[in-house]
């Protein structure tokens, strides 16, 4: 089902809430709704959900109008908002009965349903505590749970993150991937980037009620590095100022040494060898790389590595809800300062959607590095092989943090220019 | 078993919101602390009558069982409004309601859903107070006079519940405890008739049948009326924004003027002696209320309606000169309220008692008061947030029939100034400050200055007439409606 948001406005008194806001995104997809406080997110998610109108412009689901046949769309949509009351009164599974016999869910049909929900939320503990008495994680999951009780096709989710511990927060994200897997298209707002980053492969950024940027992560990667958004230290792979180019195997994963160990070896298997010698000198040379770390932070001195060959495969044919990161990396380029051939400490940051990575010792950047999965772990790969040790390699998790940061600066700067 | 299939087929068909509202009652705490308290009172009660005085005399038992009976019709009064009042107040701070209005249940299923969990109280209190019943049976308590009782009291307690659930309709917690409050305590005098007939029945006197019909048949047509007026205000306030929502409230708001005067015909029946002018007066008196609440719901409504109401729109001309009419938006209802306000004058011809020249002038007048009125509340409004000096030259113009009269002995009669006063809230604004020095007659100035300001409110009307015409030009069926794409079957859940 695709969800268009065209050209909506939205007006309080004198307060443009909203602003000729237009994005769409369709089923199986995780999209982010990002903005500052006031940002107008909390009431384009409430026009969607057919609880408010839009002053001008409309939402369409599958070309169907919410402002016109509100009562329709209801059947397919579900909206989980950022909190739920406590009630003292009712217990949990009271309340998701009666949201299933709101929906016309009878006899057989609505026990079934209710206790797919509360095995797939898992609220099986709590099914019979009074809503008063959960914690802010587990009225999440009832939120959830009933926003989902109609089994709809989308799925519009008010910072469902917002005030849930890390566990929670984790078991959250579970749920929304097994959500987008099930071919269900999800919008959530969320202050907590990080958060959204893990899970999104889209996002909506918003400010002042005007959209800054939409679309699928690669459609913003590209929106920003058609606005020159990459760091000024970045150098295209391949161009005449950084020395030979260096192809990457594809074929090979990397083996990288933890922490004291004596490295590895440079784990080139096949393909093209390297044309210059990894350390760096006077100029930097291009660095054939090895593979690439995949999958959550890795702690130090035992970094877990994906083979390249296996990162080219989840790309292609990547699931719709797989994290973004990993996945962007086109060009290779490494800078160092010192130009010294001396092993470092080295600790690699990624930044998926800005298409770069960075090798830095404390503070200091000594490679910054764009390129695809396979191309970057050659580059670690070949910077052991130099006898370089690295003593850990993190995600960055601020990618989108930064890139909303980067896209408002932007626009910021702009204004203020005559 | 088969009872138990029955039941399980009962709650299955049952409206959702009565049976969580249900399960919330009979969880709260503060309910089963009231109905502790209201038993022990009655503990206390039976004591009194067991060991006092009363034991000896003969109405002993018959002014126990009233007691009774009405402890538990106040205590129903009280549970039924408040809590639904609460619930409902507490629904829509918390959002709540915004969520249930997301299923597939209409507004309307969620009022009745409210109403049948408020009234589903009521056996409950009473079955509480069947062991005191039985001792007032025992004192020889009660009697067929104090058992005709009861169908007085039905009709209250829906409106006590109905009442209670349009205050918590309101959102604001305040208003709506206050608006309930209120209603328990004055909507009592409402219900004279019954009070008088209970009272009646306290004091011994006898009633005829006759006398009994009338009264009973007077309260239910009122709670009736009245019922319905409340459940469709409530409906109103809990639709959707932009959908259709006052075109039920508008359609019976213009049907009632008829309907009060077809009821009181059997009236006519009952009665030997028949008042025309008083029967005149009272119609006067239903359509200056009508206008008067259509007035005070068209400053809330938006200028034209919404697209839904617009797809919904016929093509004809006169069906959808109706549709615009009663259809949501401001300018329909100025139209819908000039209309109903000449309704009275349409029944004029077929009185018989002279067409004096002051009762046309008070016609007229009325007429032009109202739509005076309308034009103050429909612009009014709009025009203070705006700050323009030429609307406010214009709407203190329009003051003028309220304070000229001010200054001098007002020539209107009481019956004509209660309906002005139902009619234009200005003009009972000026009445409550002065006081009752206007209620005297005599004074010919009061004409003065309500003629006076018809010149302003023709040349406002005349001047407003574009806005009118307008919006009926914009309320018509997009041309692009056959265009846009209808809901598929999943959507409409077949």
């Amino acid at each position: 089902m695709k969800t268009e948001v065209r050209n909506v406005t939205r007006v309080f008194g004198r307060t443009k809430a909203v602003d000729d806001l237009s994005f769409s995104f369709e089923d199986g997809n995780i999209f982010g709704f990002i903005g500052p406080n006031g940002a107008g997110k909390t009431t384009t998610i409430r026009i969607m959900a057919t609880i408010d109108t839009a002053t001008s412009g409309d939402v369409f689901y599958d070309g169907v109008s919410a402002s016109i046949y509100p009562d329709a769309i209801r059947r397919v949509i579900g909206y989980m908002p950022d909190s739920l009351p406590s009630y003292k009164d009712i217990t949990v599974l009271e309340y998701l009965d009666f949201f299933a016999r709101s929906f016309g869910l009878r006899g057989a049909k609505r026990t079934n349903t209710l206790n797919d929900l509360v095995e797939f939320t898992n609220l099986g503990e709590i099914r019979n505590k009074l809503i008063c008495e959960l914690s802010k994680g587990m009225k999440q999951r009832v939120s959830l749970a009933r926003a989902l009780v109609h089994n709809p096709k989308v799925l519009i989710m008010d910072e469902p993150a917002a005030g849930l511990d890390p566990r929670a927060r984790y078991e959250l994200r579970i749920l929304l991937k097994i959500l987008a897997e099930q071919k269900k298209a999800i919008l959530l707002s969320s202050h907590i980037l990080s958060e959204l980053q893990d899970i999104c492969n889209g996002a909506v950024i918003i400010e002042r009620g005007r959209l800054l940027s939409a679309g699928t992560t690669e459609e913003i990667l590209a929106q920003v590095e058609n606005e020159e958004m990459q760091p000024a230290n970045a150098v295209p792979y391949g161009t005449a100022a950084d020395g030979p180019v260096v192809p990457a195997p594809h074929n090979a994963p990397p083996v990288i040494p933890a922490p004291g160990e004596p490295p590895a070896g440079p784990a080139i298997p096949t393909g093209k060898a390297p044309a210059a010698p990894a350390v760096p000198t006077g100029k930097p040379p291009a660095v054939p790389a090895v593979g690439q770390p995949a999958g959550p932070a890795v702690p130090t001195g035992k970094p877990t590595v994906a083979p390249a060959g296996e990162q080219s495969t989840a790309s292609a044919g990547r699931p719709p809800a797989a994290p973004a990161r990993n996945e962007h990396l086109s060009n290779i380029v490494i800078k160092t300062p010192s130009g010294e051939a001396e092993p470092v400490r080295l600790k690699l940051l990624e930044h998926p959607l800005t298409r770069s990575a960075e090798l830095v010792d404390d503070n200091e950047v000594h490679a910054l590095i764009g390129g695809n999965p396979a191309e970057v772990s050659a580059a670690i790969g070949t910077v052991f092989a130099a006898g370089l040790t690295v003593i850990s390699i993190e995600q960055n998790r601020m990618g989108l943090e930064e890139l909303f940061m980067r896209i408002t600066q932007k626009k910021s700067s702009k204004e203020k220019r005559p | 078993m088969i009872g138990k299939a029955f039941f399980e087929n009962l709650a299955e068909s049952a409206n959702p919101v009565f049976i969580k509202e249900l399960r919330q009652n009979f969880r709260n705490r503060r309910l089963l602390l009231v109905m502790t308290l209201m038993l022990l009172l009655q503990f206390g009660c039976s004591i009194i009558f067991s060991f006092g005085d009363f034991r000896d005399k003969d109405t002993a038992g018959s002014i126990f069982f009233l007691i009774i009976l009405f402890a538990g019709f106040i205590l129903s009064c009280i549970v039924c409004s408040l809590s639904a009042e609460q619930r409902f107040s507490q629904e829509r701070a918390d959002k709540e309601l915004n969520y249930t209005m997301l299923t597939s249940l209409s507004p309307a299923s969620v009022i009745i859903g409210k109403l049948e969990s408020a009234l589903v109280m009521i056996p409950f209190i009473y079955s509480l107070l069947l062991p005191f019943m039985a001792a007032a049976y025992f004192m020889r308590g009660i009697s067929l006079e104090s058992l005709l009782l009861i169908p007085f009291l039905i009709p209250i307690l829906l409106l006590a519940s109905l009442g209670g659930i349009l205050a918590g309709s309101f959102g604001k917690r305040g208003i709506s405890n206050l608006f309930t409050m209120g209603m328990i305590f004055f909507g009592f005098s409402f219900f004279s008739p019954g009070l008088f007939f209970v009272t009646r029945v306290m004091l011994g006197t006898t009633v005829d049948l006759q006398e009994f019909l009338l009264l009973l048949a007077c309260e239910y047509v009122l709670s009736a009326l009245l019922g319905v007026l409340l459940f469709l205000f409530t409906l109103k306030i809990i639709s959707p924004k932009k959908s259709n929502r006052n075109f039920a409230l508008k359609i019976y708001l213009f049907l009632l003027p008829f309907i009060t005067l077809a009821g009181m015909l059997p009236l006519h029946a009952f009665t030997s002696s028949f008042d025309e002018e008083v029967f005149f007066t009272l119609e006067f008196l239903f359509a200056g209320g009508v206008v008067f609440l259509l007035l005070v719901t068209s400053i809330f409504e938006p200028p034209t309606a919404g697209i839904r109401t617009f797809m919904e729109c016929p093509t004809k001309p006169v069906r959808r000169l109706l549709h615009f009419i009663f259809s949501t938006g401001f300018t329909g209802s100025l139209i819908l309220s000039a209309l109903i306000i000449f309704i009275p004058l349409a029944i004029l011809p077929f009185m018989h008692f002279g067409l004096t020249e002051r009762i046309v002038v008070y016609a007229c007048v009325s007429c032009l008061f109202a739509l005076e009125n309308i034009l103050i509340l429909a612009h009014g409004l709009s025009w203070g947030t705006k700050l323009h000096l030429p609307p406010w030259a214009l709407t203190l113009l329009l003051l003028i029939p309220g304070i000229v009269p001010a200054f001098r002995f007002s020539d209107a009669s009481p019956v004509m100034q209660i309906v002005f006063m139902m009619i234009s809230p200005l003009y009972a604004l000026i009445m409550a400050f002065t006081g009752p020095t206007l209620m005297s007659n005599g004074n010919t100035i009061q004409f003065t200055g309500m003629l006076a300001s018809c010149i302003g409110t023709g040349v406002l009307f005349l001047v407003f007439s574009r806005v009118f015409i307008r919006a009926f030009r914009h309320h018509r069926r997009p041309a692009e409606a056959d265009s846009i794409k209808t809901p598929t079957p999943e959507m409409l859940g077949k």
